[in-house]
């Protein structure tokens, strides 16, 4: 194991850079890149070591994708950012640029049956990708309710004052949720405004 | 408060959410905080597709108002999209009035990094997945010269204004003719697998499936859909060009072929 972790180091730093720059190519914001970074080597961490467990490719995408999502549900909650700043970096790592490279690759050497392999492979992979994202997005839908949400403070108490100062309310009548325009009822509840 | 420029603000947050890479009920959400700040408001709906966005704002004693934007070229910015939703927050929590919510999405054109800054990120991306991929330095060193010609064949791309999807085609036969030259220069030292898939990397759809997902999973399925066949588009033309590539230059600078 020990002669493992120099190079596995060195692979995750190769996560970081490529993440890293990858935020830059997405237009990222400055202050973000290294958190996008930080993202991508967990992930990739993540992805080498189900590989070294004989995870196979694409139960390792799986878990590499989970993980990512993970970080970047947890990232976009302390941040108060959008989760997809992170969540697209982190994912990239694993998108199965190989395994379409190597489909047409062989499909070109005439090789039917490896082909149909990797077609299969970047297909499984792929939706591997889509279904952890799946998974720690109703995981984090399921945590809007509980006291861990995005943003909850500034976003569902404010708001109110502002609609009581534009409309000319008591705002006493509105800090209860309820603001009654004339025939129009605004249920302002959590579900509504933290959705983001 | 102005309901028409309410209507405006409230369409260009979307357009530029939209524009830049959000995804579909982000950009519906942040549409219908802005709109529901309306006083004496009696419905406000908003629809958005891929390729455009409806939005209709009812207000009690006036008309109808309701708009349609077609949104054609879509990028990635995804620092437009935090300064949207920044201005978007900062609005309805009412720290900022709406002329001043207009007037600061107005101003938000520029693209956070220049082009040098871009073309070091390919560079980077491309030598970054050449380690993660347990590439040796060779690899690395012919990876960062593929990658170089890249970010070449990139701007020179965007300078002719090809579509997305020619772009996609243009950029890895360019990979391919890159990667097959070195690999004729440097022989068996160099891996051409490692080094092509590192290289091809900055060109996968990883937004489209990701956005997909997310776009699938809200009740989303048109737009999910579309992005599926964005996902499939875009991976397609990289196998075309990846194609094209070998089987143009790999029997006229290899020898034996692949």
């Amino acid at each position: 194991m020990m002669n493992h972790l120099l190079p596995m180091a060195f692979k995750v730093f190769g996560a970081f850079l490529a993440i890293f720059s990858f935020a830059v190519v997405q237009d990222t914001p400055r202050k973000y890149l290294f958190r996008a970074g930080i993202v991508g080597a967990i992930a990739g961490f993540v992805y080498l070591i189900a590989l070294e467990l004989n995870a196979g490719d694409v139960m390792a995408s799986f878990l590499s994708a989970l993980a990512a999502a993970l970080v970047s549900h947890t990232f976009a909650r302390i941040f108060k950012t959008p989760v997809t700043l992170f969540l697209i970096a982190g994912v990239l790592l694993i998108v199965p640029g190989a395994g379409m490279y190597r489909s047409v690759h062989f499909l070109l050497e005439g090789n039917e049956s490896q082909t149909a392999f990797y077609l299969t492979q970047t297909i499984e992979i792929a939706g591997g990708i889509a279904l952890a994202i799946f998974v720690m997005d109703t995981l984090f839908r399921a945590f809007r309710k509980g006291d861990w949400k995005q943003n909850s403070l500034e976003y569902v108490r404010k708001p109110i004052s502002a609609i009581a100062r534009n409309t000319g309310l008591d705002a006493g009548a509105v800090l209860n949720g309820t603001i009654v325009l004339d025939n129009y009822t605004t249920e302002l509840s959590e579900e509504e405004t933290d959705t983001k | 408060m102005d309901t028409q420029l309410l209507m405006k603000t409230a369409m260009l947050a979307g357009e530029i959410m939209l524009c830049s890479g959000a995804e579909t009920y982000r950009v519906e959400d942040t549409m219908h905080h802005i709109l529901k700040t309306a006083e004496q408001l009696e419905t406000a709906e908003v629809l958005v597709l891929m390729t455009g966005i409806n939005a209709s704002l009812k207000v009690k004693n006036e008309k109808t108002v309701t708009l349609v934007k077609r949104v054609g070229t879509r990028g990635t910015s995804l620092s437009h999209v935090v300064s949207v939703n920044d201005i978007s927050r900062r609005y309805c929590g009412g720290d900022i009035t709406l002329e001043e919510a207009y007037q600061e999405l107005q101003s938000i054109h520029k693209k956070e990094y220049k082009r040098k800054e871009y073309n070091l990120a390919l560079v980077g991306i491309c030598v970054g997945f050449t380690i993660f991929f347990g590439g040796s330095i060779w690899d690395i060193a012919a990876t960062f010269g593929v990658s170089m010609f890249l970010a070449l064949c990139t701007s020179a791309g965007e300078d002719m204004k090809f579509n997305a999807f020619i772009q996609d085609v243009f950029l890895s036969i360019g990979v391919a003719f890159a990667t097959i030259l070195l690999k004729a220069a440097l022989g068996n030292r160099m891996n051409m697998d490692t080094v092509m898939i590192s290289s091809i990397m900055p060109l996968v759809p990883g937004m489209a499936i990701t956005n997909a997902a997310r776009d699938t999973l809200q009740g989303d399925y048109l737009s999910g859909a579309a992005r599926i066949l964005e996902a499939f588009l875009k991976a397609a033309g990289i196998a075309l060009g990846i194609g094209l590539g070998l089987a143009l230059f790999s029997n006229a600078f290899l020898k034996g072929g692949m």
